[in-house]
């Protein structure tokens, strides 16, 4: 019998390893669609159902155009697979009755790679670009299921439309997450309230100028401790008196201690925490105190509370949160937030999914709110009213009072 | 478009992914701890900076106290040298048990035995002065806990030092035996709020076969962290050797103890001395004394009685600081307001019995809680007299339920022998043979950036193939980790070996190769070992190639 020469022997093993290493990720990562589980329900005759103050529908497709993306599609698959396992599709969440979604605009590279003393000038350029990319998505692919609103009277007229009708759409109103996306000016919110942008997070990962962020992500060590030496900016100032001139509404959420601070002295008009978590519940830098969320609601404004249970409980680490988060978190922090403001009425939910976080155990879609909904009408005591205004209803009234940009 | 990379966003990340790279050595961070702890309690004594440090006493006199106190080494310098063998189970708290169940053992004739041992029974000057003290040596309890083993050295410190109060202007030589004793406990104190030293199973019979998981497990809390509360209703994330600096609360929590242990001693220095007691260190004294005079608190830490009363009744400001492991707390906001208006909450450990806890939590967190009777009832808040749990969580706008979810059980470690069994199908071109292996190895590593599970192993594979053929074969193996995209594979596995036929007429021997995938590691309960299964495919080139498929079991 002829024997396989060494080199051959080699090769052929070689191929199989390469086989089998490649096999198993690869099947997953290029069988995978970008779809929901069919775990949505309709939401029968019910009038809302969800606003959510904060999600990412568009965050992959931007990231795709990016160019290292185009260069490598394979990576941008893979870190979607592998990183972001949340989905807000337009179907799905059609299906179940969503109300109304902040869509955040988001530049990683306008963020990452600016100094606050050096901003990024094309960042606006590039939010523009990111804006122009949802509103044609609306009116191609989503056009079925999402309608943008400029402002709160498109807003009201979308809402008006009864659920089940033809012409029912989500309200999708622009957002902007972090004020990177000025590039260290104040021209650009001029367009930006022109365009509809109906809030934007003055602050996100790191401090660009404009007001301290806090630290989120689950492997910094929180080496800015609990109080920074520097909140707002004065350019933070200039930019937050700006927005209420413009009437866009200011989101706190991401800013550190001193900078919500800073801001609730300063601000004369009711501010937004669209994404938020409670420092009593969850020790994190992130994490408001309840006197700021107390703050928050006494003059008016909504505490949103993020689906992200890394962020809403003391866990031992992301990996935890990942395996044992779960809705049962976002209900304990909004009982508490209910409780700790004296009333419902100053909750509501900023998902923050798509956005590259690891949401709950039992909810991976926005399409399945219906669970939460359950779990909060054991919580509130079947109360419908309550649930529903905390879904939905104290964030669009919300809008409805506050929000006067794109007039 | 200009842009600069933000040299802060790769500083911090790698910071966050090497944070070990930055840390002190161990023995190092136990003499940077006691140096800074006694300076700072120094200034509280009113001491005069000058290049080395001063100590000056009511009566005029002065030590030196920063030079060096005993066979030459410094305050610090004796508190690193004490820290010594850090696997020792003296330098262990008991996992899952409190302070008060730790310091129960602790009778008041050991105390009262151990202090005859290292004061020769001279517990007045007029006796002192008979002769001189025994050589200063450590006091180890090595069958005892780090919490009692600091109790000891630390109340052995306090008498010396009420005995050189007592000698006024002679007391010098025994003041520093003081310190020696206390540099000592302070070495205890510091071991017993690194967080891995705090949930380590040490006590557990099969863990004491498996020194090399309780090592592994040392590391795994180490730099993972611990949420801990202690008895002043403080909670933070503790952390472990080498990291002390990493986390600034971790850190405060060590210092302020040693801090706060220091001034017990001066006090009670300074009671005996007569006369006025430094102004800041009075203060502090008068805020821990909870009404009672100086005087009085200071004969409470002095008199001789068993060790959980120290904690219990007499609240020993030290004891109170002792961090425990945290499943859930009570947090309740009090009428303490710092500078930016925020009110200070404190924190009470929720127990086992219904109507402590919040009926919500999950039945692992339940296991975690102590039991109601594991601690003093004023570490119960007068809050639950009101109402139900349920009901206070529902509408006490003052109370929080508030969890912490801890890494219950490490996973076990690859690090140590392996047994290796497997079997699988060997293809022919004509139909199919079968085959088994077993083998022994040995694991060098856990993981290593995305590299993981490195072992070596010989393995024995009997009727491989043909029912004569027999082979022995040596492996090396490596994992590297996969993106979590399909279930429970954590990695793809290759090996690379030699095998030998053993048995005529199947004499040839090749080169060995393998690939496949393997799962994470199955925690085998309570011994602490752990499984992880491979599917690999192999080839092996003898006389002709053979090869299949091998599912394999490994018992690590």
């Amino acid at each position: 019998m002829a024997t396989l020469s060494r080199r051959a022997f080699l090769r052929s093993s070689l191929f199989s390893c390469a086989s089998i290493i490649s096999a198993a990720p690869l099947a997953s990562i290029l069988g995978c669609a970008s779809s929901c589980p069919s775990r949505v329900t309709s939401p029968a005759h019910r009038r809302r159902v969800l606003a959510d103050l904060h999600v990412h529908p568009m965050l992959n497709d931007w990231i795709r155009r990016t160019p290292p993306a185009v260069q490598y599609p394979i990576l941008a698959s893979i870190a979607e697979r592998a990183f972001n396992p949340t989905r807000a599709t337009w179907e799905s969440s059609h299906q179940a009755g969503v109300d109304l979604m902040c869509v955040a605009h988001f530049n990683v590279f306008d963020e990452w790679l600016s100094m606050p003393t050096d901003p990024n000038p094309e960042a606006p350029a590039n939010t523009i670009r990111m804006m122009d990319l949802l509103e044609q998505e609306l009116a191609g692919p989503a056009a079925p299921y999402a309608r943008l609103a400029r402002n709160h009277e498109q807003l009201r007229d979308l809402l008006a439309i009864r659920k089940g009708s033809d012409n029912y759409r989500i309200a999708i109103l622009h957002a902007l997450e972090g004020g990177h996306a000025l590039g260290g000016s104040l021209k650009p919110l001029e367009q930006f309230a022109r365009r509809g942008v109906a809030l934007i997070t003055i602050t996100h990962f790191f401090n660009k100028g404009i007001a301290t962020a806090a630290n989120a992500y689950p492997f910094f060590p929180d080496s800015h401790g609990r109080w920074p030496n520097q909140g707002l900016s004065e350019f933070g100032r200039e930019v937050i008196q700006e927005m209420e001139r413009l009437g866009i509404i200011v989101d706190i959420t991401h800013a550190s201690s001193s900078a919500v601070e800073d801001i609730l002295r300063d601000v004369r008009k009711p501010v937004i925490a669209t994404h938020s978590s409670v420092r009593t519940l969850a020790n994190h830098a992130y994490s408001l105190f309840d006197e700021h969320i107390q703050e928050i609601a006494r003059h008016g404004g909504i505490v949103g509370i993020i689906l992200y249970p890394y962020l809403l409980s003391n866990y031992s680490g992301e990996a935890a949160a990942k395996q044992q988060g779960s809705l049962r978190d976002v209900v304990r922090t909004i009982r508490y937030v209910s409780k700790i403001c004296g009333t419902h009425k100053r909750v509501g939910l900023g998902s923050d999914f798509s956005g590259y976080i690891t949401g709950p155990t039992d909810m991976r879609c926005l399409g399945e709110i219906d669970t939460l909904r359950k779990l909060l009408l054991r919580e509130f005591d079947a109360d419908e009213a309550i649930v529903e205004d905390i879904m939905a209803n104290n964030v669009i009234e919300f809008f409805l009072e506050n929000w006067r940009s794109g007039l | 478009m200009k842009t600069l990379f933000d040299t802060r966003v790769l500083a911090i990340g790698l910071l966050s992914i090497f944070p070990t790279i930055t840390k002190a050595w161990e023995k190092e961070e136990h003499r940077l701890v006691a140096d800074s702890a006694l300076e700072g309690v120094l200034v509280d004594c009113g001491v005069e900076m000058h290049d080395s440090l001063i100590f000056i006493s009511g009566r005029r006199f002065s030590i030196n106290l920063g030079g060096q106190l005993w066979e030459d080494k410094t305050f610090g310098e004796i508190c690193a040298w004490s820290s010594g063998n850090d696997a020792s189970y003296a330098r262990f708290q008991e996992r899952g048990r409190t302070i008060l169940q730790q310091l129960k053992p602790l009778s008041a004739s050991l105390i009262d035995a151990l202090w005859r041992e290292h004061s020769a029974g001279r517990s007045s000057p007029a006796a002192a002065a008979a002769g001189s003290w025994p050589a200063a040596r450590s006091a180890e309890q090595s069958s005892r806990n780090v919490i009692v083993n600091y109790l000891l050295h630390h109340l052995i410190a306090l008498r010396f030092a009420k005995i050189a109060g007592q000698e006024g202007r002679e007391g010098e030589e025994t003041l520093r035996r003081a310190l020696i004793y206390e540099a000592m406990a302070l070495s205890y104190l510091g071991d017993g709020f690194s967080a891995g030293h705090v949930l380590v199973p040490l006590t557990d019979v099969l863990s004491r076969f498996h020194s090399i998981n309780n090592s592994h497990a040392h590391d795994f809390y180490r730099s993972k962290g611990v949420y801990v509360i202690n008895s002043r209703g403080e909670v933070w994330k503790a952390f472990g050797d080498k990291l002390l600096h990493w986390y600034a609360p971790s850190y405060r929590h060590v210092l302020e103890a040693c801090i706060t242990s220091l001034r017990e001693l001066f006090l009670v220095y300074y009671v005996a001395l007569g006369g006025a007691v430094p102004e800041r260190l009075k203060e502090w004294g008068e805020s821990v004394s909870a009404g009672m005079s100086l005087e009085g608190i200071v004969k409470g830490w002095i008199t001789t009685q068993d060790g959980e009363k120290y904690y219990s009744i007499t609240k020993m400001p030290t004891l109170l600081r002792f961090p425990m492991p945290t499943a859930a707390t009570w947090s309740v906001r009090t009428e303490k307001v710092d500078n930016h208006g925020i009110h200070r909450r404190m924190h009470f450990p929720q127990l086992r019995e219904p109507g402590f806890h919040d009926p919500d939590l999950e039945g692992i967190d339940v296991e975690f809680l102590f039991p109601r009777t594991a601690i003093p009832s004023w570490m119960i808040p007068d809050l639950l007299n009101e109402s139900s749990p349920a009901e206070l969580i529902k509408s006490h706008p003052d109370l929080a339920s508030v969890r912490y979810i801890q890494e219950r059980d490490f996973p076990p470690s690859y690090v140590g022998f392996l047994l290796r069994l497997g079997g699988g199908v060997v293809f022919k071109k004509n139909g199919s043979g079968s085959g088994t292996s077993v083998g022994l190895g040995y694991g060098f590593v856990d993981d290593f950036l995305v590299i993981q599970k490195i072992s070596v192993d010989a393995e024995l594979m009997p009727s491989f193939d043909e029912a004569r053929r027999l082979l022995f074969a040596t492996n090396f193996g490596l994992g590297i980790k996969l993106p979590a995209v399909v279930g429970l594979v954590e990695a793809s596995h290759f090996e690379a070996g030699y095998a030998w036929g053993l048995r005529s007429p199947f004499k040839a021997h090749g080169f060995k190769f393998a690939a496949g995938l393997e799962t994470r590691t199955f925690p085998v309960g309570f011994t602490y070992a752990g499984i992880t299964v491979r599917l690999l495919y192999q080839r092996i080139a003898l006389e002709r190639t053979l090869h299949g498929v091998f599912l394999n079991f490994i018992l690590h």
